[in-house]
């Protein structure tokens, strides 16, 4: 994805973007390295298959940092710095899985260059993460 | 790490509409006030493809842009993948849904087997899930879109002898309103319904009805309301976020007479519940002037809405305690909650502050006080 520059006066309510990405062990096992979150939930097989779910979940601030993906890279791009992010994990999602991330211009203020937004991480249509972030938009 | 799909936007970009039922009179009032927006409409109809031609050289005149989907909403199994997929190859995905497709009432005993109960659930309650289903996955993509259904105070007692087929939908369709405004409200969905009562229709006042049913319903439904004020408010409630998802908007006349009682639930209340507002609905004026003569420009309502803000945003319960909340003095008051505080002001009063303002938003007086001179 080409990392885009967003100025706030660009920038206007209901502003949306998503794509899809795929969290396969590849992902999990490369996050579990940087985070040290070796958790067997994430990155044991076996110990996947005796849980609740079945199988290894994704980490959780895995598939949140693509909040961070779409505000640095997307919306509004290379003049973001983010400022606050709140998540709620809905519910978990098993590796493998095709996951669409999704993020939504929910206001802006030009006076204070900063603008708020929606995030969801959806899984065949059901909603598994929420987010909500607070980004400053620096002059370009 | 690969991505696949990008999609970005802008929310003028989403205004493209499925309306069912399209040729009926709420549907073809419906479809010439979005043409006059200059939306993109797929007009679904049953059979009546001629009516339907004619309405879309109305919506183009209008200065929308249209396309005919015949389809039976009875077998929506098998029709909706159809139906949406036109639509789609015409504008591309459809991020409203206004479901005004209709079947006559025809009264029955109760004691018998309803011939068209199964009729009546299939065309109000399966064929509609069956198409917010289809459009889902689009609008869940761009946190976008507003199903919106139409209601009637059948579903309410007293209950119209013979009529339960009719009601019997119409509560399961409420149901389903209800359920999906729950489900999808975090993902940026609306799922709201409009009970316009027994609309004027073109054959005469609802005065011509059986007089034993009218009996029935006078004082208690809105009687005569004009089809293109219903369409209005629909046009206004599907625009309007500050209707909450899972709101009924109910015409509720008095005594037949052909001026509605709007009730609105608008989001932002002092207790931080969404309040019942009503107004009378006169000619001219639309529910979106409505909300917003309620919640703008009354002092009481800017003053509640500023407190509301306060008290989410600083955790303070207390109105002495908001009404003298000021920066670098209130806990949790800092710079970044400033932009929060900046953006939820703005956003709730559809106002924006210049750089000059800036020294005077540092208590909730000062702000109070920009907004109410912005407000004039």
């Amino acid at each position: 994805m080409q990392v885009r520059h967003l100025s706030i006066e660009q920038i206007k309510k209901g502003m949306y973007a998503s794509y899809d990405t795929t969290f396969g062990e590849p992902q999990v096992q490369a996050f579990a390295e940087l985070s040290g979150d070796v958790s067997p939930l994430h990155v044991d097989g076996d110990y996947g298959k005796t849980t609740e779910y079945g199988t290894n979940v994704v980490h959780g601030m895995l598939v949140a940092s693509h909040f961070s993906t779409m505000v640095d890279v997307l919306l509004p791009g290379q003049t973001a710095l983010l400022s606050g992010m709140n998540i709620e994990f809905v519910k978990p999602i098993p590796v493998g899985s095709i996951v669409t991330m999704t993020a939504k211009v929910h206001s802006v203020s030009k006076m204070s260059s900063a603008m708020a937004l929606n995030f969801t991480a959806l899984v065949d249509g059901e909603i598994r993460v929420v987010g909500k972030a607070t980004v400053t938009v620096r002059a370009i | 790490m690969k991505y696949s799909n990008l999609k970005m936007g802008v929310k003028e970009d989403l205004h493209v509409a499925l309306v069912t039922g399209a040729t009926g009179l709420v549907g073809q009032n419906v479809c010439l006030e979005l043409a006059k927006n200059h939306w993109k409409i797929g007009l679904v109809v049953h059979d009546n493809v001629n009516a339907a031609r004619a309405l879309l050289q109305k919506v183009r005149t209008a200065g929308g842009e249209g396309v005919v989907i015949q389809g039976n909403l009875l077998e929506p199994a098998i029709e909706v993948p159809r139906i949406v997929s036109e639509c789609k190859a015409a504008f591309g995905p459809a991020y409203f849904l206004i479901h005004a497709a209709s079947l006559p009432v025809t009264t029955s005993s109760f004691l018998e087997v309803p011939a068209d109960l199964n009729r009546m659930l299939t065309l109000h309650v399966t064929a509609y899930l069956t198409l917010v289903a289809a459009l889902l996955p689009d609008m869940l993509r761009v946190q976008s879109g507003v199903f919106l259904s139409i209601l009637s105070q059948a579903l309410l007692p007293p209950y119209i002898p013979g009529w339960h087929a009719y009601s019997i939908a119409k509560a399961a369709l409420a149901q389903a309103t209800n359920e999906i405004a729950v489900r999808y409200e975090s993902a940026g969905l609306r799922s709201v319904a409009v009970m316009p009562g027994a609309l004027k229709s073109d054959q005469g006042s609802p005065q011509d009805v059986d007089k034993n049913i009218l009996d029935t319903l006078r004082g208690r439904w809105p009687l005569g309301i004009e089809a293109h004020k219903v369409a209005e408010v629909i046009l206004d409630v599907i625009q309007n976020e500050k209707i909450i998802s899972g709101s009924v908007v109910n015409f509720d006349a008095k005594m037949g007479v052909q001026v509605g009682r709007c009730v609105l639930w608008v989001k932002n209340q002092p207790d931080g519940s969404e309040q019942k507002k009503e107004k009378e609905v006169e000619k001219t004026q639309t529910s979106s002037q409505i909300t917003q003569q309620h919640s703008a420009s009354d002092s009481d309502s800017v003053v509640n809405m500023l407190s509301v803000i306060f008290g989410e945003l600083f955790e303070l319960e207390d109105q002495v305690k908001i009404e003298n909340a000021e920066i670098g003095v209130t806990k949790g008051w800092d710079s970044l909650a400033h932009i929060r505080l900046i953006m939820e002001v703005e956003s709730a009063l559809n106002i924006q502050f210049s750089s000059d303002e800036v020294s005077e938003l540092t208590s909730f007086s000062g702000i109070l006080q920009r907004v109410r001179v912005k407000l004039l």
